[in-house]
């Protein structure tokens, strides 16, 4: 590995950077507003909505990211009647169909790794706000949920990091991300080794960065229990 | 008017917990419900602030009237039992504090949430922690206290809503015997401002220190029920027998 050669791939792969930070936050922010819901209508039971529900877990978490990808930007060009819509527009975008598929699986695992945490706070506690006159619905949302998302913030960081690297797969669908001029840099100078490595080493540092970030929250949210 | 039950039953399943209860409870007594476990103590006693719903009967408490008899519409005793429950206050086994919280968000969260002004609700927590004895430990973790402070603590919280009626299940049975006392003091203090009390226990030593009056339940029947005299002299052979072992 040249360090003159480094000098010159860095600035054209620091391009795709912004994409990929652009995607993983849309995602992120859309995954985690959706897998709130989820999780509202998984725990209070609101029945034909807690079946689909179920049905988007089954299906996100059960198939490869990448087929969701393909499926998302790919499928509705073979249904003409798509084509007359107003979500057209959006359909049609790889950044969004990326965006979407991005943040549909990761609500799938959010929602998951909540109702998960849900279940994990004791009946005791659920019991506690009952007793002090609250509704369910109060419970759930002033008691219940803020604890448990406390509990499920170091798992959900994991699952951040995990979208940011899931986005290199939005290359595929000639988005110019991070992996995007990663790969044309490649197939313009076949320093595979050198462009590869550099492009890992970018997102180790992404991870690094989220992943002090994550700790530093986890500790003001954790602090109740040392 | 205190408390008035008449021919309460409950059943889980198969298994019939509570058969015809009936007794009545004075406003401003301490009554101890006494019993082995199994006896049905506890899910009589969440049966007065509808944690649990009896299948029959009636009850009175805290101005507002029940009648479980002729089946009964979901949401909307759900609607009363919110109401019920801010006039009748309840302490568990474990405490059951909200752990993410400080103290003080413990105390001030629900009558805030039901539209105290905040500045009210915190003076309101911290004079009820000083009553309590924890005036330092307003911005502590539950975490950090003892199970003696932790009890205190959700005390303090039932008391937030000046409740009529305040419920205690086993309220000492996770705490070391040394530590009973503490709640024991704070049980008598509240007796004396007139709240009516109830408490579950089958600890016999603490029900004769705070009974001004006793219930002693058997497989899901009233076996005795009277005055605190009754420690001294039981009138049944079973309860007798309950105290002596």
């Amino acid at each position: 590995m040249m360090p003159e050669s480094l000098q010159e791939y860095l600035p054209q792969l620091l391009k795709g950077l912004q994409t990929t930070l652009e995607l993983t936050f849309a995602s992120l922010l859309t995954g985690l507003v959706l897998a709130l819901l989820f999780t509202l209508i998984l725990s209070l039971r609101f029945k034909p909505l807690e079946w689909l529900v179920r049905l988007q877990i089954l299906l996100f978490t059960g198939t490869p990211l990448l087929i969701q990808i393909f499926l998302i930007y790919y499928g509705p060009t073979q249904f003409p009647i798509l084509q007359e819509t107003v979500f057209w527009p959006l359909l049609s975008e790889p950044w969004f169909c990326a965006m979407l598929a991005l943040a549909l699986n990761s609500a799938a695992y959010s929602t998951q790794l909540f109702k998960g945490a849900i279940d994990a706070v004791s009946a005791g506690e659920w019991e506690a706000a009952l007793a002090v006159g609250m509704t369910r619905s109060q419970s759930l949302t002033r008691i219940i949920l803020p604890h448990a998302f406390r509990r499920a913030l170091p798992a959900y960081g994991n699952e951040m990091i995990l979208v940011m690297k899931g986005t290199s797969l939005a290359s595929t669908i000639t988005l110019m991300d991070l992996m995007g001029y990663a790969a044309r840099l490649n197939a313009q100078t076949y320093d595979t080794l050198t462009v590869f490595t550099l492009a890992g080493l970018i997102y180790l540092t992404l991870t690094g960065i989220l992943t002090l970030i994550v700790r530093f929250i986890e500790r003001k949210a954790l602090a109740f229990s040392n | 008017m205190g408390i008035v039950v008449e021919s309460l039953s409950k059943a889980f399943g198969s298994t019939q917990v509570l058969k015809d209860i009936s007794f009545s409870i004075p406003r401003g007594e301490t009554t101890v419900l006494l019993g082995a476990s199994g006896a049905g103590k506890s899910t009589l006693l969440r049966m007065l602030n509808l944690l649990e719903t009896p299948d029959q009967g009636t009850m009175k408490i805290a101005d507002m009237s029940f009648n479980f008899s002729n089946g009964h519409d979901n949401k909307h005793l759900n609607k009363q039992a919110c109401a019920l429950r801010r006039k009748v206050g309840m302490v568990f086994q474990q405490y059951n504090l909200w752990p993410h919280m400080t103290v003080l968000d413990n105390l001030i969260e629900a009558p805030v949430v039901q539209g105290m002004p905040k500045k009210q609700a915190i003076s309101k927590a911290k004079e009820l922690l000083e009553r309590v004895g924890l005036s330092e430990k307003a911005e502590a973790w539950p975490s950090s206290l003892s199970g003696g402070q932790q009890q205190r603590v959700a005390i303090a919280r039932a008391l937030m809503l000046s409740p009529d009626v305040l419920l205690f299940d086993e309220p000492t049975a996770a705490l070391d015997p040394a530590i009973t006392n503490q709640v024991v003091e704070v049980i008598k203090e509240l007796s004396q401002s007139g709240i009516t009390q109830v408490v579950v226990t089958h600890e016999v030593e603490f029900a004769r220190k705070i009974a001004s009056k006793v219930i002693y339940l058997e497989d899901g029947h009233i076996v005795e029920d009277g005055s605190s005299d009754h420690f001294a002299h039981p009138q049944t052979e079973a309860f007798r027998s309950y105290l002596e072992h």
